[in-house]
């Protein structure tokens, strides 16, 4: 008997403690992890001194929203409070009550995760690169057209594929932080497999990151309610030309000036991320003709003299060439040697839509003038070889 | 004669018994220390460091109030070098009612000799103010060093 009364005396003890411990926070919430449209419910036992009329809400360092408690400045009565969660809640939030009887505000957070988010569990990001020959971190530009990526993610539960599960990727060139509020890019993943309580999550498609998007550092996280993940990868850069791999300058005339051949001419077009200068190389035109042996030189190196230029326009005049300006218009036109090196165009602009067709210097026509020596009729073909600085 | 065993009642809720109070005293001597360090803790080291802090590094002026509305609107002025905040506590003496004490809401902070204007309720026609500054991220709240400001006029 003396055991059980020495029991209950301490049992009493602990209860009166812990009362004064948890008393020392008035507000209970009840729950808190919740969906936007839900209802918290706060209880409200303040002490003889009461607590403030006007509960804060708060998301980081800013007041969101505020609620209005029924009754004047200080409350001292128990309240029982319900809070709708607006629509457009997402993240971790806490309400701020100031406390009269420790003259300061009590924070009770909560987590407002998005419809369908998994409120337990672990989520990791497995990959993200491009789809072909990819690395985990990188993605390669592809040129002329949007990169094909692949974003693969695991979810650990075992409801996992109940869930929405989105990826949120961030430019760091800018941004400074990468959150919820802060991203550039959203991507919804897809439910792709489940094995035991593990889901596979993914998104694979050629949406993002154009071919003339400029290379930065990049950070990625998977989020799907209170679970995340996150990762750096780069968007590395790329030199790529648009050019026609082809050119038929048709029947041309001996001994005198070939003027603008192609008549139409041939766009020239930067398909990367970085500007380009542009250096063009040629040796000679061969006779391909059957039972035909001749050649001749683009540039005669004896007497110094160039047969063959490329241009932007069909203006041409025999003996004044570059620097003319009666003659010429847009950019100077340059010999094509194996023996100079000159660019042309000098510095091709980086496109701004995936046309290019912005007029801002990313695209230029080209226009041949050949002059053909005395040689043996036929059909002569040679290289062009075009490379980028 | 009734032969007594292991798994008898009564002796297993004997050992039940001592090992709960055993138990309970541990916490309940655990939870007394940290209380009792916390009392200790918060009454005489605190309150001397808040006082020294109010006096070295805290120095606020009013430098305008007035009311629109519903809201009333203190201009203040951080004189020192210390972040000043959480929140700050507006004592509001009324012509026609008692005075009150409104704090300005969570997060509420004034820089290093920057100017920041507080907003409060304004209920009814006020006599004076003053402002009850508190050092950020501690809870100094600086009773001693609250400037006062009176006329209080619509803005």
């Amino acid at each position: 008997m003396k055991k059980k009364n020495f029991i209950l005396f301490y049992t009493l003890f602990l209860v009166i403690l812990i009362i004064s411990f948890v008393s020392a926070e008035i507000i209970t919430i009840s729950s808190n992890i919740v969906n936007p449209g839900d209802n918290i419910t706060l209880t409200i036992r303040p002490t003889k001194s009461g607590f403030y009329n006007i509960i804060y809400v708060h998301k980081n360092t800013s007041v969101v929203d505020l609620i209005n408690v029924p009754c004047t400045t200080i409350c001292t009565r128990r309240q029982t409070l319900t809070y709708n969660i607006p629509s457009n809640f997402v993240g971790g939030y806490y309400f701020a009550t100031f406390d009269y009887a420790i003259n300061n505000y009590e924070l009770d957070f909560f987590n407002v995760i998005e419809s369908g988010g998994a409120n337990q569990g672990a989520l990791t990001l497995d990959y993200i690169g491009n789809v072909i020959f990819g690395t985990n971190g990188i993605i390669n530009p592809e040129q002329g057209k949007n990169a094909n990526i692949n974003i693969s993610v695991s979810l650990k539960d075992k409801k996992c594929n109940t869930y929405n599960v989105n990826a949120y990727l961030c430019n760091s060139s800018l941004l400074t932080s990468c959150t919820l509020d802060n991203y550039t890019l959203n991507i919804p993943l897809s439910f792709e497999s489940k094995s035991g309580t593990v889901c596979k999550f993914s998104y694979r498609g050629e949406d993002f990151f154009p071919f003339y998007q400029s290379a930065s550092d990049w950070q990625i996280f998977v989020r799907t309610g209170i679970l995340e993940d996150r990762d750096n990868f780069v968007y590395t850069s790329l030199s790529a030309l648009n050019y026609t791999s082809f050119i038929n300058f048709g029947r041309l005339n001996t001994q005198q000036w070939n003027i603008g051949i192609p008549s139409s001419g041939i766009d020239l077009l930067n398909f990367g991320n970085i500007p380009l200068s542009i250096e063009w190389s040629s040796e000679r035109f061969s006779c391909i003709t059957e039972n035909c042996t001749d050649f001749f030189l683009v540039y005669n190196k004896t007497i110094n003299e160039s047969y063959f230029q490329v241009d932007d326009d069909n203006l041409f005049m025999e003996g004044s060439i570059v620097g003319d300006n009666e003659t010429e218009t847009g950019l100077n036109p340059i010999f094509i040697t194996n023996a100079t090196l000159e660019f042309f165009p000098e510095n091709l602009s980086v496109c701004i839509n995936k046309n290019c067709n912005n007029n801002i210097g990313e695209r230029v026509k080209t226009f041949y003038n050949l002059k053909i020596p005395n040689i043996q009729r036929g059909v002569y073909e040679g290289e062009i070889k075009i490379s980028l600085y | 004669m009734k032969k007594r065993g292991y798994l008898d009642s009564k002796g297993l809720s004997q050992v039940v018994s001592t090992v709960l109070i055993i138990l309970i005293s541990i916490m309940a001597v655990g939870m007394l220390t940290v209380f009792v360090f916390n009392v200790i803790k918060q009454q005489n080291i605190e309150e001397a460091q808040t006082a020294l802090n109010c006096i070295t590094d805290v120095d606020v002026k009013i430098l305008g109030a007035c009311y629109t509305g519903n809201l009333l609107k203190i201009n203040v002025k951080n004189e020192r070098g210390i972040v000043l905040g959480d929140f700050f506590l507006i004592d509001v003496f009324y012509f026609d009612r008692e005075k009150e004490t409104i704090p300005t809401p969570y997060y509420t902070t004034v820089n290093a000799y920057e100017s920041r204007e507080l907003i409060v309720p304004y209920l009814s026609p006020i006599e004076k103010i003053k402002v009850i500054p508190r050092v950020e991220s501690t809870a100094f709240l600086c009773y001693d060093n609250a400037p006062e400001y009176s006329n209080i006029k619509e803005c």
